[in-house]
């Protein structure tokens, strides 16, 4: 079973703005997904409606095979955690630990195990020594961290991000890969809004590409090096395919996009120059 | 960016800092009602002392609780300085202003006297209150206490938004700046005046987006309308003790002044 699937999903603003137009893709379980696409492409809409905040005007959006609507909203929220982009607008109570309970408080749990998930998810991204401090305090990457707790702490079993790695200096970026990692480990379901095509070759293991509120493309990271596809994405290749790009080698062939690929074509090219 | 710090003494130790918040707000809320009903100066410098007494003993700096003290003036300093000028009684002192001649009273300057103290005693006790405790804690206390959510999750908002505004507005001024805006001398300066309209409509409306977004992310964790809390507040024999002592005080004060014991 898919753990997301949306079918023909259309959504019009109250303004008159279409904004999704017929978007269907699928997420596997367990899996890792880059959600690309240009700005006004539909991803925030997207986001809103995997997470029962947008109910589907038409088509369907199903979690683990329930068909989302406004009965189960709760239930679909409980699933499905979404880390918004700004961590301003996630994190607003007056202290950490009590952002973080937040979720977990309205999922009417024990006591005993509210005060566990918190630990469990301030230790997972780092921020347990930090749990007394006042939200405005922190640095941009922490309240990021903060926000991420306050997702994992409702343990759902789909973590959706949006531009997790945006304005973190690298860093931030590395600590957020490595919590991403341990995300992936314990089984849970990502998947990652973002502009950033290197992350999206380096950690994804399926991409979706989707343009004007439709999918244009689904599939393994191989169709980041789909020159024609980036360009009608109006995305960029990944900086290695780039690179490769320069190569009349490479002009009919599969470019390569990460650097662990770069670096096994370049180990063979030199081992072939020192016989 | 770096800001003031509303709650950086609260992590001090002394016997008011580890009182329940609950006790300490309830205590607290109960002198200030009966101390501004007193009538005689003297029992309300009796209550300024006993505040100042508190806070010290509580190790709270007296730069920071000057700091905080001044902030009577933009509230009552005005009608304090106006009072002996307006209320009609024995004049004391006259000065001429032009063709104008203002004269002090004895009542006025009693009167101004008596809100000047009145101000310093509630301003004290609510500095005591929120600088020994932990805000969220105070936050948590009023909920227990029955003050209305909406009352509270306002407070806490406007707390936890405010430097979020601050934050953008300093951006603001500092790019409006950067592209070689200098405001004008004075408020009759059209385009400074028109600069600073924007500005405001600008604040205003990104306060209300950021309100809805913020709102959305509350539902997205599950949030059904109603604020959860959970707290580990105990309260203990020694909080009955000293909750009971400062509302004593407060009784105590109040009976004297009614009494009329001192004159």
């Amino acid at each position: 079973m898919n753990a997301i699937e949306v079918s023909d999903l259309k959504y019009t603003y109250p303004d008159g703005t279409p904004a999704l137009k017929g978007l269907s893709l699928q997420v596997g379980q367990g899996s890792r997904v880059a959600l690309l696409g240009p700005n006004g492409a539909g991803k925030s809409t997207l986001l809103l409606h995997l997470n029962a905040i947008n109910i589907p005007q038409h088509g369907s959006v199903r979690i683990f095979g329930k068909e989302s609507s406004k009965e189960n909203e709760y239930k679909v929220r409980h699933r499905v955690g979404l880390v918004f982009q700004d961590p301003d607008d996630q994190i607003f109570a007056t202290s950490v630990w009590d952002d973080v309970a937040f979720g977990p408080l309205n999922m009417n749990l024990s006591k005993h195990e509210i005060e566990h998930r918190v630990a469990d998810a301030l230790n997972a991204v780092g921020m347990w020594e930090l749990r007394e401090k006042v939200p405005h305090h922190l640095s941009f990457g922490q309240k990021k961290r903060v926000a991420i707790a306050g997702v994992l702490a409702m343990d759902p079993e789909i973590i959706v991000l949006d531009e997790p790695t945006a304005y973190l200096d690298p860093k931030g970026q590395e600590i957020l890969l490595a919590i991403l990692e341990d995300f992936h480990k314990r089984g849970k379901t990502l998947v990652v809004a973002t502009h950033d095509m290197d992350m999206a070759a380096e950690w994804a293991d399926s991409v979706i590409i989707i343009k004007d509120g439709r999918t244009l493309a689904q599939g393994g990271t191989d169709v980041l090096g789909d020159r024609d596809l980036v360009r009608e994405a109006n995305l960029r290749l990944t900086t290695v395919s780039q690179i490769f790009s320069h190569f009349g080698q490479y002009e009919a062939k599969e470019l390569p996009k990460t650097i662990a690929e770069a670096v096994t074509i370049l180990n063979k090219y030199f081992d072939r120059e020192s016989c | 960016m770096k800001h003031i710090h509303m709650d950086e003494f609260a992590k001090l130790k002394s016997p008011l800092h580890t009182m329940d918040p609950r006790a300490k707000a309830l205590a607290f809320l109960f002198f200030i009602f009966l101390t501004v009903t007193l009538t005689r100066p003297v029992l309300l410098l009796a209550a300024v002392f006993f505040w100042l007494g508190m806070l010290l003993m509580a190790r709270i700096p007296v730069g920071y609780i000057i700091r905080r003290v001044m902030w009577i003036i933009p509230f009552a300093g005005f009608l304090i300085i106006l009072f002996p000028f307006v209320t009609p009684g024995d004049p004391v002192w006259s000065i001429n202003v032009g063709v104008f001649r203002l004269t002090a009273t004895a009542e006025g300057l009693e009167r101004a006297v008596m809100l000047l103290l009145r101000a310093m005693a509630s301003v004290l006790a609510i500095v005591t209150l929120t600088s020994t405790t932990r805000f969220s804690s105070l936050m948590k206390a009023l909920t227990h206490l029955k003050v209305p959510g909406v009352i509270v999750q306002m407070v806490e908002f406007t707390i936890r938004y405010i430097f979020v505004a601050i934050d953008e507005l300093k951006r603001m001024r500092r790019s409006r700046r950067s592209r070689g805006f200098a405001s004008g001398k004075n408020i009759w300066h059209a385009r400074t005046v028109s600069t600073l309209a924007q500005l405001v409509g600008t604040m205003f409306l990104r306060a209300y987006e950021r309100g809805d977004r913020v709102y959305i992310a509350m539902l997205s964790r599950g949030f059904t309308g109603k604020i959860n809390t959970m707290t580990e507040f105990v309260i203990k024999p020694t909080d009955y003790i000293k909750a009971g002592a400062i509302s004593l005080l407060a009784v105590g004060l109040f009976l004297l002044d009614k009494g009329g014991v001192i004159r």
